[in-house]
């Protein structure tokens, strides 16, 4: 693969965290326009621990993602009873508050004769822990696929289990969840916490692939593109956010298809799907109408020779 | 009828609900005891769903206690005091219209199976078997056995009642409220979520039933309490309720006597 298609590729794979994050949120019922607050924190931090406490990648991952986790759920706890509009207003008025503190951070410190830290509007730069370490471009797009293979496997569990059914749950009717005997609110606040740490895994991806970030990284388009990858992507399955991702970074970006006109297109894009198809491309319907016909398939294919059981009794 | 207090399951006293000049409900005192079908009727906007909602947590009364064996509900959330065992359906059908008819049972089992956050990540393979199970019986009840795995949007009314009764039945709680579980149904359908209705009390549960379909009432219940304008006007068995003058008057539309 060339280098460039690497560099596409690995910004496909980071972007995707940011796009998984606003899911988890939509399919429990919540517009969120400030992910990209978490994935700051998670990039700052990221930078913080291997460029300042000279720490390693794994524990940047680690610190990254629990921070980030940590301040969504605090801030899911605050927001949470404001409703649908009001929310999604609040995640954004958060994330701006949290460019503004980037903006507004200064702290640097001496790391082997160099002044490293972040410095407000110039960033932080001088993340290197990739490049001292010797990884190669390519070797960096393995870890990003390894990180969101985790991330997917995750969503793979959560999509089959109890847990991820109370979320939709709370997507479909509030009240009628809380009939059931499940808190609404806690749910939010659990797919909050869990949406953050995934977009400040992200972060600390972001960071360390760029080498340098600074605040403008973290601005609203990035919140508004994230929301939009998961809204053209679908609410059927993970796949869908993904597959926003592709379309805008891969087709749009990337490879320059309507070369200027992109944010146009894009824009329109958004638009006509939001029209035609207000749950996504891969809604609940056709994930539904997919499975089935798989599944058919499935049994008279008997793949492998391996059998089946018959679930639809 | 006989009052047993102290083994009444809930007692409502003093009841009161207020929304700014109207009085939704007024000073209501009401029991049930356990075991059997109790009919709350009334012409429309006595208070017979205000009450529901109060005794679900969906809103807070203006004053009065509602005590679930021996246990104040007041002040308490809706998901808490479902999980005491206390299910309700809701006059405008609330399904979970996006999932699957299983997925809509198979959701409201999870508060009764007490298990953590983990447990609900990471399933325990045999207990999910057997609550498939449990799932698939009660599908099998309500015959929506072979709609099990359609959108729950698309099915019609009358089934989508059924699936909210087949909700209120996987929570396994102790008390369901059903509010209008007829309403808007065909008369054979009527007929036959009365069966059901009986079946479910004969299996031991105690149900709270609002309704306006008469025959349905009369035929299910033992006690049956009469609202007008938030006011219990009339309380005994249905053979009762139905020489009481006040309740002939109020459906009639005269000024109840003894309001």
């Amino acid at each position: 693969m060339s280098d460039y298609m690497i560099s596409v590729l690995s910004l496909i794979g980071i972007q995707s965290f940011l796009a998984l994050s606003t899911y988890l949120l939509l399919i429990t019922g919540q517009i969120s326009f400030g992910q990209q607050a978490y994935f700051g924190i998670g990039a700052f931090v990221g930078a913080a621990t291997t460029a300042m406490l000279g720490m390693g990648f794994v524990t940047a991952l680690l610190a990254g993602g629990i921070i980030s986790g940590a301040v969504a759920a605090g801030v899911g706890a605050l927001t949470f009873r404001l409703g649908g509009l009001y929310f999604a207003v609040a995640t954004l008025a958060f994330a701006e508050l949290m460019r503004l503190t980037w903006v507004n951070l200064n702290y640097q410190v001496s790391v082997g004769g160099l002044l490293v830290g972040p410095k407000g509007t110039e960033g932080f730069r001088d993340i290197r822990y990739i490049i001292d370490n010797g990884i190669s471009p390519t070797g960096y797009f393995w870890i990003i696929v390894l990180c969101l293979v985790l991330v997917l496997l995750f969503f793979f569990v959560l999509e089959k289990s109890r847990f991820g059914l109370t979320l939709r749950m709370v997507d479909n009717d509030q009240t009628a969840t809380a009939s059931v005997g499940l808190s609404p609110t806690h749910h939010k606040i659990a797919a909050a916490a869990t949406a953050g740490a995934i977009a400040g895994v992200g972060g600390v991806l972001f960071a360390h692939y760029m080498t340098f970030i600074d605040p403008r990284n973290f601005g609203v388009m990035v919140g508004v593109h994230s929301l939009a990858y998961a809204l053209i992507g679908g609410l059927g399955t993970f796949l869908g956010p993904l597959i926003g991702v592709t379309i805008d970074i891969g087709l749009l970006e990337s490879l320059r298809v309507f070369s200027s006109f992109r944010m146009i297109i894009f824009g329109s894009l958004v638009v006509v799907i939001l029209i035609f198809r207000p749950r996504g491309i891969l809604d609940e319907h056709t994930v539904y109408f997919i499975s089935r016909k798989a599944r058919v398939f499935y049994k008279t294919h008997k793949f492998f020779g391996m059998k089946v059981s018959d679930d639809s009794n | 009828m006989t009052q047993t207090d102290g083994h009444d399951l809930l007692v409502v006293r003093g009841l009161s609900k207020r929304f700014d000049a109207i009085v939704a409900l007024n000073n209501l005192d009401f029991d049930i005891s356990d075991h059997g079908v109790f009919g709350v009727i009334g012409p429309n906007g006595s208070g017979k769903t205000t009450l529901f909602n109060l005794i679900s947590g969906l809103h807070n009364p203006s004053e009065g206690s509602i005590r679930y064996r021996g246990q104040e509900l007041i002040g308490m959330s809706s998901h808490n005091i479902a999980r005491l065992g206390i299910a309700r359906t809701f006059q405008n059908v609330r399904i979970f219209p996006r999932l699957t008819v299983i997925e809509n049972i198979i959701g409201a089992q999870t508060s009764s199976m007490n298990i953590n956050l983990l447990q609900r990540l990471v399933p325990h393979v045999a207990q999910e078997r057997e609550r498939l199970e449990q799932a698939m019986n009660i599908l099998d009840k309500i015959g929506l056995l072979s709609l099990q795995k359609v959108l729950a949007q698309e099915l019609s009314l009358g089934d989508q009642k059924r699936l909210e009764l087949g909700r209120t039945i996987a929570c396994k709680s102790d008390i369901l409220l059903l509010d209008e579980p007829a309403g808007g149904m065909t008369p054979q359908e009527t007929e036959e979520m009365t069966r059901l209705i009986q079946k479910l009390a004969e299996d031991g549960m105690t149900i709270l039933l609002i309704e306006h379909k008469m025959g349905m009432v009369m035929s299910l219940c033992q006690q049956v309490t009469v609202l007008n304008f938030g006011r219990k006007i009339a309380e005994g068995t249905p053979g009762e309720i139905q020489k009481d003058t006040a309740v002939i008057g109020a459906y009639l539309g005269s000024k109840p006597s003894n309001a």
